[in-house]
């Protein structure tokens, strides 16, 4: 188990330009050796192990110094032994304020004499790591035979309908009628644009339908799938598998330009991009050849896939740091686009399915091959950022003179900035300027003592100034927050456009880590795909690459036999409520089978026949007879099959968190139903640091926004309460099928919120100005609600609950957030018709300047609302009522 | 946008079908209210129950059972020594155990205030459960299955025995994690836990958001409620069957009882200073843990069937030492005040309180830490029927392994529902063909810990 790895060391060589390097056990001069045991070891042992060692379990900055290796990596703050002045130097001199180690006593002279000396010998260090060999122990042969890793079959039946049909009857069913015309055009209308059809759409198409009941339908569906409301709809179920956000989570900094993503995805939609290649751009867009700028721009855009997943940045050691986001890489992909949980394996073999640990560490080598650029700024605890990409077409709507301006105050604050720290330093001691510059810029050592005077600790010196260590601390904080200012925009002061995304990196092998631990590496593995699912054609991934691209050709092979699958199951699940794989995210051993095998095969098939047209797919569900089933209840059939495994019904469905707002905004007149260019995170986080996730998407005044519900910010751990009250996904991993749940706080916010009452009152004032009877404002509310005509009864009562409803004196209440008077709202409720061209605020449609957005958000224009009439609260209390109701919130 | 007339002549009202002949519902405005099925109302149990309410402390990423409440001599004997598996070194506790009241249980030094509540805790040290890993773990404490989605305990506590109090939820999260824990699964939606608060909670009562109308007054909002239910029911009649309407139309009376019940309920604050003192609800460490422990308490008095509370980060496979004396700081205090408290108001014989994480950790360490150990832990009940100064089961020497007194999670969960006065064999909900329990087809209730 335990042998010497020659390939770790080849590592070691190739990875490290110092010549400190260059010596392993056998080489070290016997005298050194000596050297090393009598003076060096025992300092390390003495002073630094309590704080950087393996068996201290601390690694202070990442850093641990019981180990050759581990010395020679360095910490977070690099390489110990590089340069004129190797910090290692710096730190046991106490040579740097910021570095001064062992940092509560200095070590005795003789010992940091000791020291020196051994670095200049080269750092000579017998050390040994312990070395591993993982070697699986699973039956990868006896594994191929699971149903998800065979191809998908033929049928020989020629559709949906024969194969579902075939089923039910086996069963002892019997479906029940079509659903009514008015039940599918809501049906269909929701499930391919989100949204519900209007009035006017719905008294077309029951027109239509009397004519020619088929025609009308077909008619309706591909008018639907042109819509550009259906990339919208279809691309934000997308957007839940690959768990896109915008921002990172835990320390929760926001991804300023994540929208990008999000907005090249809905166009991928509404294209109708073949499947195949979506997953393609995703993994290796900027490996893609493109013809021109445009398209360079979109496919780089696409690998921000990559770049987008939730992220610990406060993590100090860069390894772990590094394996954790490769691991999070893994997980999406495997699990999003063929329900294969790769990242069980991480730190043993998977314990069900055949994927061995040197599996996992195969497609590890290939995203740690992989530069993942996601930006953020460094400060606070943010210890892990990197660039971003630059893309080749510049944000519209900038004007550079007086960004030119901007520009240069900044560039001159950061002026000011270095030079106060270089004056404080040299009062203090220390030294002046940024931090890696004065470390080793001077070998003086005089620790701040007045010129001829007696000696003053640092602390003295800065109490005389009415400062403590924490001014220098927030001082350098100041001057890396400006310098990464200054990083976003270019001379002319006009913002550079970045994207997240990725790009090739240092290519190579990944170790397999012993129980994942970065400090266990065990031996290399080639790069690669899981072996059980190496299929005729599996891509060879060539030395000099990352494997992105193969990795991108192996999942969307037509060979794979679990990437169509998976995706079928998901439309099928958006399209009936219920998936034919339950377990949509796993479709290994701890999965469940399919409810219908031969269904879910030959969607698959139809879907790589039909060149992974989605579009076609969704086309061809809904046209079948089984989509468009009445979702009536039937007792018998119940009873036989009360999951409805059979499909003798369609499933009433509770409607999405993004439906239920589009919905109220659209019959409330407000949707501004075109698409912000950006997201109104763009305008909080841009280049600062904001580490303040529900302070910020509290700031955001999302009641207000008039933008369809996809484009509300996406704040993890912070989504707004419209979203993440009605059962949105935090987007922490992979979301196949979200949970529809039931509970009071969604009644509260149907009830009390600004949101809801803002709607209500918007819809009140809209019928108000088109129908001057009430019996007609009560019967066109229910029309716009409900997608159908009010019985007579609903309007009667409907007038009864108005005539008498009386607001009456609402309790005094303290001034909370969810309750304000309407007086605050903005220029929304001044829109005057039914008309919803007017732009909604929040989002705005053109990418800001960066730095504009560090100050906060103006408040709402102090608007003065005309007070609502004793008609128009009855009317709003109604309004509100029916977006209160089950049905409402329900397809059918 | 729709100001063409043809929706004036009424031209669409005749167009769908199946509306007319429904006969609307008589339900009026009052017995909307009073709706004598309300399937939240309170049950008769089974048999005399123990236990009325359940406060469930989930120590989530399975805090050790070796430095806190399993005592193990040997282990302390042979730190150093390999263990059983792999080269992984043996390590003793770092605390002291000594035996503590009249019982002499024996309780480490890292849970002081606890500790001095020996008599009152049943320690059941003989668990042990199907998974290392934490979120199947976690899943199945909560609903005894490792891979699927199922009712979680509380939900079929609510299931059993309804709410004593229709004006809060019946079973109620603070803070929390993902929602499948606390969720109702195929039972209605109705059962599913209600989460207050958030995982980064700030200073004060926790807010219930949108929880005052700013427009209505209760009268007015109760005939808007009327109305709104008046559809729900056509729609119900419609439907035949829905128990997303149903969950709709209980969620909605809830709602609206809770605007007043809630603000009422989470305001801590006007608890006397001496309660606040003890609960740590002033003191940083303490706040946010002492803070849900007093609400806790709140809630069983009104008569929250279940609550759980939650505190995390226990998943200490490094710095062992500095992250069980930080946690413990933090909860060892609020915990013991809670026992007194309920105590004193003497609320602890009605109250079962439970204390454990998803599984227990390893004798051996890599480090400073200790690893994932499902085969033998420890979690401790009190009050409500159970006996105290009473510890049943063990684990070796070493504490690897439950090797008497072993109880799975499903044995746990058959006896949680036994002391609420449920059989937990007898307390089916029949779904898709089948009638599902808690505890599958396991669970044993060891008549040894009843009082």
């Amino acid at each position: 188990m335990k042998s010497q790895s020659s390939a770790l060391k080849l590592l070691l060589f190739a990875a490290l330009a110092s010549p400190a390097a260059l010596h392993a056990q056998e080489s070290i001069p016997a005298e050194q050796l000596d050297y090393f045991e009598n003076h060096v070891r025992p300092a390390l042992v003495k002073y630094c192990y309590e704080c950087h060692s393996v068996d201290s379990g601390e690694s202070r900055g990442g850093l641990y110094l019981d180990t050759r290796d581990g010395m020679r990596e360095g910490g977070s703050t690099g390489p110990l032994f590089e340069g004129d002045y190797p910090l290692f130097i710096d730190a046991i001199t106490w040579a740097d304020p910021d570095f001064e180690m062992p940092p509560k006593q200095k070590m005795p002279d003789d010992v940091i004499e000791h020291l020196k000396n051994w670095v200049e010998m080269g750092a000579p260090d017998p050390r040994e790591r312990e070395t591993f060999h993982v070697e699986t122990e699973i039956d990868i042969e006896a594994g191929k035979d699971h149903w998800a890793y065979q191809r998908p079959a033929r049928s020989a039946a020629r559709s949906i309908d024969e194969i579902v049909t075939k089923k039910r009857t086996a069963e002892g069913l019997k479906a029940v009628d079509p659903a009514d015309s008015l039940t599918l055009l809501r049906r269909l209308t929701f499930d391919l644009t989100g949204l519900p059809p209007t009035p006017p759409e719905v008294k077309a198409f029951h027109e239509a339908y009397k004519k020619n009941a088929e025609a009308a339908i077909t008619e309706k569906i591909d008018q639907l799938l042109d819509s550009p409301h259906y990339g919208e709809r279809w691309g934000r179920h997308w957007l839940d598998v690959v768990r896109y956000g915008e921002s990172s989570g835990t320390l929760n900094i926001i991804y300023p330009y994540a929208w990008r993503f999000r907005n090249y995805v809905i166009d991928s939609f509404n294209e109708d991009k073949p499947y195949d290649r979506l997953l393609t751009e995703h993994l290796a867009g900027d490996l893609l050849p493109a013809s021109n700028d445009e398209e360079r721009q979109k496919l780089l855009i696409a690998t921000g896939y990559l770049a987008l997943g939730p992220k610990k940045q406060n993590e100090k050691d860069r390894r772990a740091f590094a394996m954790n986001l490769i691991d999070e890489q893994i997980d999406t992909t495997t699990r999003g686009f063929m329900a294969t949980t790769v990242a069980c394996a991480r730190c043993h073999d998977h314990k069900f399915d055949p994927i061995a640990t040197t599996d996992y560490y195969a497609m590890a080598g290939i995203f740690q091959s992989t530069d993942t650029l996601w930006g953020t700024i460094a400060g606070n605890q943010n210890h892990r950022t990197t660039e971003l990409l630059e893309l080749p077409i510049p944000d519209k709507g900038l004007s550079s003179e007086d960004q030119r301006e901007a520009y240069e105050a900044k560039k001159q604050r950061l002026a000011e900035l270095i030079q106060k720290n270089k004056e404080l330093r040299s009062m203090v001691g220390g030294k002046g300027g940024g931090k890696g510059k004065g470390r080793r810029a001077q070998g003086d050592q005089n620790q701040g003592n007045t010129p001829g005077g007696e000696t003053k600790s640092r602390e003295e010196l800065l109490a005389e100034m009415g400062m403590n260590g924490r001014s220098l601390v927030a001082l350098k904080q100041q001057i890396m927050r400006a310098q990464s200012e200054l990083k976003f925009l270019n001379p002319d002061g006009s913002a550079k456009t970045f994207g997240m995304g990725a790009r090739e990196g240092n290519i190579g092998d990944s170790n397999v880590l012993v129980t994942g631990d970065v400090n266990k590496p065990a031996q290399m593995v080639e790069r690669g795909f899981p072996e059980v699912l190496h299929f005729q054609g599996t891509p060879e991934i060539p030395g000099n690459a990352s494997g992105r691209l193969q990795l991108a050709e192996w999942i969307a092979s037509p060979n794979n036999p679990l990437t169509a699958r998976v995706m079928v199951n998901r439309i099928w699940m958006h399209l009936t409520g219920k998936p034919i794989v339950e377990t949509m995210d796993n479709f290994g051993m701890t999965g469940l089978p399919p409810s219908n095998p031969e269904l879910l095969d030959h969607l698959a098939v139809r879907f790589m026949e039909n060149n992974w047209s989605i579009k076609q797919l969704v086309r061809d569900i809904t046209l079948s007879d089984t989509y468009q089933l009445a979702s009536t209840f039937n007792e018998a059939n119940y009873a036989v099959d009360p999951d409805n495994k059979t499909h003798w019904r369609a499933n009433p469905r509770q409607l999405d968190a993004e439906s239920l707002r589009d919905q109220m905004l659209v019959v409330s007149g407000l949707l501004d139903r075109e698409r912000p260019e950006t997201s109104m995170t763009h305008e909080l986080g841009d280049s600062r640091l904001t580490n303040r996730g529900r302070d910020a998407v509290q700031s955001l005044d999302t009641a207000q926004f008039r933008g369809r519900s996809l484009y509300l910010p996406i704040l993890r751990e912070a989504l707004p309460d419209e979203l993440g009250l009605f059962d949105f996904p935090d987007p922490m991993g992979t979301i196949g099928q979200r949970s529809p749940t039931n509970v009071a706080p969604q009644s509260l916010h149907l009830m009390n919120s600004d949101l809801v009452q803002h709607q209500s009152h918007s819809m009140a004032k809209l019928l108000e100005r088109n129908f001057s009877s009430p019996r007609e404002q009560v019967s066109n509310a229910f029309l716009l609600s409900y997608s159908r005509p009010a019985t007579d009864d609903e309007i009667a009562r409907g007038l009864q609950f108005i005539r008498d409803f009386e607001p009456g004196d609402p309790p005094a209440t303290e001034p909370l957030a969810s309750s304000l008077p309407y007086g605050r709202q903005g220029p929304a409720m001044t829109s005057n018709d039914g008309d919803n061209s007017e732009p909604g605020r929040g989002a705005r449609k053109k990418g800001g300047p960066r730095g504009k957005s560090s100050t906060p958000r103006p408040a709402p224009p102090e608007q003065t609302q005309p007070p609502i009439t004793e008609d128009q609260a009855k009317l709003a209390a109604f309004c509100q009522a029916l977006m209160m109701s089950a049905e409402f919130r329900m397809i059918h | 946008m729709f100001r063409n007339d043809f929706t004036r002549r009424g031209a669409l009202q005749t167009l769908t079908t199946g509306l007319g002949g429904i006969a609307l519902s008589a339900l009026t405005s009052q017995n909307s209210r009073a709706d004598s099925s309300n399937p939240l109302a309170a049950k008769q149990p089974h048999f005399e129950p123990r236990a009325k309410n359940i406060i469930y402390l989930f120590m989530g990423g399975a805090p050790s059972h070796l430095d806190t409440f399993d005592y193990k001599p040997q282990l302390t004997k042979d730190t150093g020594k390999p263990g059983k598996y792999g080269d992984k070194a043996l390590m003793g506790s770092n605390w002291d155990f000594r035996q503590r009241g009249e019982s002499g249980l024996w309780i480490s030094d890292v849970f002081p205030k606890v500790a001095e509540h020996a008599d009152d805790l049943c320690l059941l040290r003989g668990m042990h459960g199907d998974t290392p890993n934490h979120q199947p773990a976690v899943t199945s404490t909560h609903t005894g299955s490792v891979n699927f989605i199922r009712p979680s305990v509380g939900s079929w506590a609510l299931y059993g025995l309804g709410n004593e109090n229709t004006n809060v939820p019946g079973y109620i999260v603070l803070g929390g994690g993902a929602k499948n824990n606390y969720g109702s699964a195929f039972l209605p939606a109705y059962y599913q836990g209600t989460m207050i608060g958030s995982r980064n909670p700030s200073p004060g009562p926790p807010r219930v958001p949108n929880i005052r109308n700013a427009k209505m007054d209760a009268a007015a909002q109760r005939s808007q409620l009327d109305f709104v239910q008046w559809l729900n029911q056509q729609q119900l009649q419609r439907d035949g069957h829905s128990p997303q309407t149903e969950g709709m139309i209980q969620s909605a009376e809830l709602a609206y009882h809770m605007q007043t019940s809630m603000p009422e309920l989470l305001d801590y604050e006007s608890e006397n200073p001496a309660t606040l003192e003890a609960y740590g609800v002033n003191n940083s460490a303490t706040a946010n843990f002492g803070k849900q422990c007093l609400l806790a308490r709140r809630m069983v008095e009104r008569g929250v069937r279940f609550v759980e509370i939650t505190h995390g980060n226990w998943d200490h496979h490094d710095k062992l030492k500095e992250g069980m004396e930080k946690n413990c700081g933090e909860t060892d205090g609020p915990i013991a005040a809670l026992l007194a408290d309920l105590k004193q108001r003497d609320l602890l014989k009605d109250t079962l309180v439970m204390w454990g994480g998803e599984f227990g950790r390893t004798p051996q360490t890599g480090g400073t830490g200790r690893g994932h150990n499902n085969k033998g832990y420890t979690t401790w009940m009190a009050g409500g029927g159970v006996k105290g100064g009473f510890s049943y089961g063990g684990t070796d020497e070493h504490g690897y392994e439950a090797v008497e007194g072993r109880m799975h999670i499903h044995d746990w969960h058959a006896t949680i529902l036994h002391l609420l006065g449920l059989d937990h064999e007898k307390l089916t909900y029949r779904y898709a063909g089948r009638d599902f329990r808690l505890t599958d087809v396991h669970g044993h209730v060891p008549k040894e810990i009843l009082a």
